[in-house]
This record gives structure tokens, sequence and C-alpha cells, in this order.
């Protein structure tokens, strides 16, 4: 407790209780003073000034860097609005429900990295580091359960903006599935992606309807 | 969620944002930029690669944008997302390898009292390097916490753990922390005492010399 009591982050019920053990043991009264002197030296660390120059540029560097190519929010079509997630399972008639998990690390596709409309991948997520917290693994696939993602204007889906859609929507510590599919179709010729809910129990990385084995791309 | 004006602030730009507007964007990436920067170096703990996780941020903020939940406060989403690439990061290099002391000496506009001023750098220096043998999860909620202040709910709420998960890392974390230090002191004074010695000898043996 004390190390909670220390940042003031005990339960508030057990306070008055720690604060009268404090005033009477010798042990836990040095032990939570040296705590607070940890404390304090974590602070000199959060006073630290910036480093001078460090963010000289910084914003107009970040707008070098997104690709003036790609589409921006306002032109991704179709956009159904800022909340783009969609809560409700759709069933597929010729694939598998799969969903697709990130962790950091985790990379989705081979070296080649995309893939053309009417195929599927296999994937399987990198699961080092990962650690199980409690949060049910169906409560984020029933929240990417039919997610769009946006797709390059060739109809086709590059393997780092499935990451990167994952890595902005995963939540850290949230347990992988052992496997997902990805399936890219065309509805009404605008090309999209949907995701779907269940993990795949199928291993390997397949492409086109061939299984291959999985290369990671660093 | 409390709605402070700030959160209604970005919510502002966000919306002019995902109607086309760049200089929006650029507006957004400049009120947080500092709050991305520290972000990552509290995790990170070198400032040329925060730099770099926090530039990365908002482009893929840029890219995620029009999934904005605006029922949540942009920083926070900000926070998940630099977070997660800053211990990307730290996964894909390992250990980070000493402490970029030299720039924050820069960053220091006061002289006034020089000395006070490098052994607060030096201190800095010191909870750095111990701050950075902790593992990642540990150091993620304490850096969260104890330097950028935020509380567990925040904490929960950009890690995606619960909040329950959130008090108990920092319970370990603030421990740890305190044995970590310990150790660190220990070693450090008995390296001095070392040095101590070995001077006392040369310059006893020199003295020896000269007298013969």
């Amino acid at each position: 407790m004390l190390p909670l009591h220390v940042g003031g982050d005990l339960d508030p019920r057990h306070g008055p209780e720690v604060d009268a053990h404090l005033n009477n043991c010798l042990v836990c009264f040095a032990e939570f003073r040296e705590l607070g002197a940890m404390r304090s030296r974590l602070a000199v660390l959060a006073e630290q000034p910036l480093p001078l120059g460090i963010l000289d540029g910084f914003a107009e560097e970040v707008m070098a860097r997104i690709d003036v190519g790609e589409p921006g929010p306002a032109a991704e079509a179709p956009s159904p609005g800022p909340r783009q997630r969609i809560f409700s399972f759709q069933k597929l008639s010729a694939a598998a429900a799969v969903m697709l998990v990130c962790l950091a690390g985790w990379r989705a596709f081979n070296d080649q990295g995309l893939m053309s409309d009417g195929t599927s991948a296999f994937l399987r997520p990198d699961l080092s580091g990962s650690v199980s917290d409690g949060v049910p693994m169906q409560r984020q696939q029933a929240a990417l359960d039919g997610t769009q993602l946006p797709t390059a204007p060739s109809g086709q889906l590059s393997a780092q903006a499935v990451n990167e859609f994952l890595e902005t929507t995963w939540p850290l510590g949230v347990p992988a599935p052992s496997e997902v599919q990805i399936i890219l179709r065309s509805r009404g010729g605008v090309p999209t992606v949907t995701l779907h809910g269940q993990a795949s129990k199928a291993s390997g990385l397949e492409r086109d309807g061939q299984r291959q084995p999985r290369q990671r791309n660093r | 969620m409390p709605i402070t004006q700030q959160t209604r602030d970005d919510h502002e730009i966000i919306r002019a944002c995902l109607d086309g507007s760049t200089e929006a964007f650029t507006v957004l990436v400049q009120r947080h930029e500092k709050r991305a920067f520290w972000a990552a170096y509290r995790v990170v703990g070198d400032a040329d690669a925060s730099r770099d996780v926090a530039q990365e941020a908002f482009v893929r903020v840029w890219r995620a944008l029009e999934r904005f939940d605006f029922s949540m406060a942009f920083t926070t989403w900000l926070y998940r997302i630099t977070v997660n690439l800053a211990i990307d990061h730290l996964r894909r290099n390992k250990r980070h390898k000493g402490v970029d002391i030299d720039l924050f000496r820069e960053g220091l506009a006061d002289e006034s009292a020089p000395e006070q001023k490098e052994g607060s750098r030096e201190l800095a220096a010191q909870v750095r390097l111990v701050l950075d043998n902790l593992d990642e999860k540990y150091r993620t909620v304490l850096a969260l916490r104890d330097l950028e202040g935020l509380s567990s709910k925040q904490i929960s709420d950009i890690t995606g753990i619960t909040h329950a998960t959130v008090r108990w890392r920092l319970h370990v974390a603030r421990k740890q922390f305190r044995e970590a230090w310990t150790r660190y002191e220990t070693r450090r004074k008995t390296d001095l005492d070392i040095a101590r010695a070995e001077r006392a000898n040369a310059s006893s043996s020199d003295t020896a010399t000269l007298d013969s």
C-alpha cells in the first residue's frame, strides 16, 4: 500500500488507516519516507526543460512527412463520418470471419505487402511481449467488427496501412488472437476492406488462396 | 468524459481537418507537439528518437483522423499512439544506451548558480539510468503517472489496461525504482571508495619512492 499512498493513488477508504499505522510504525514510516524521496528524484526528471531547439521546425517536418499523394481525412471515400467503427457483426458468405490485431512490433505481411481485390491473407501476430490484462478480447473484436480500412486509390491495401490502423486502434496489453484474416472486396466499384471478428485457427500466410510461410516485414 | 475547453477546441480543430484543412492540422500539431515529445521521451529516454517518435505519432494521427472518436479527448488518443510507438521503438532498439545529458545542458536558459544546475542535471541523468532499467510496462506507467502527472484513469484509457492493473503496476514500479536506486547508489559509492583508495595508494607509493 505504501508505494500507492506516497503518490496519492491509494483508495481513499484506506488512507486514514494507513496514516494511523505510519504514526505508530517506525519501519513503515522509514520506508514511506524513502519512497517519498524516490518521488522527489523522479520530480527532478519531470522538471527538466526542453532541450534547446529540439522542437524547431517540428510541425513543418510533420506536414512534409505526410504523403501529399495520400488522401487526407476529407478525401477518403466513402467516409461515413468521424466515428468509422461499425459495431454490427457482418457475416461473410465467401470467407471465414476474422479479425486483425496488432501489438507494437507486429508485422502483418511479407515484404511484397500488397493485396489486391478479392484476395485474402492469414496473419500471425507477434505475441512477444503481449500481456493479458483481463480486458476481454471479444470486446475488442466487437469494437473492430466491420471497420473499414482506407485503401490506396489503386484499390490495393498495403501492409503499412493495416499496421498503422491497428497501432492507432488496438489498445496496449490486450491479448491478440493466434491468427487473423483480412478480406479485401469491392462494393459498387469502390474498393473497401472490411474486418470481421473471430480469429481464424489457420496458420501461415496465404495470399490468393495459396498458403505460404509467413515472412516478417521489419 | 468531462469536457474541458481544451478538448472542445481540439475537437473543433479536428472537424476542420476532416473538412480538408491542412492548416488546421498544423495548428493541432503545434498545440500538442511538446506533449507528444515528452510522452515519447518519458518512455524512450533519447531526445532525438523521441522527436522522431512524436512526429510519427502525428503522421499516424493524420492518417487515422477520420476514425477519431469524439467521445474521447484528443490528448488521450495522442498519448495512446505516442506511447505505443515509443514502446515499439524500445523493442526494436533493445535497451536505451546512455543519457543525452548534453542536450539538456544546452536547454537551460538561466545560467545562475551553474553548480546547482549541474548537480540537478547529474541527478536527472542518474534517475534516467535507473528508470531505463525498469521493465517497459512498469516504466511506462511510472513515467505517465509520476513524470507526466496523468491520473490512473487517464493511464487506463491510454494504455487499455484496467484501472486496477494501472494501480498494481504503479505499486510495483515505485518499489522497483526504489530498490534499483538503492542498488545503483551502493554501487556508485563502492566505485567511489575504490577510486579514493587507489588514489591514496598511488600517492603513498609516490611518497615512499621519493623518500628512498
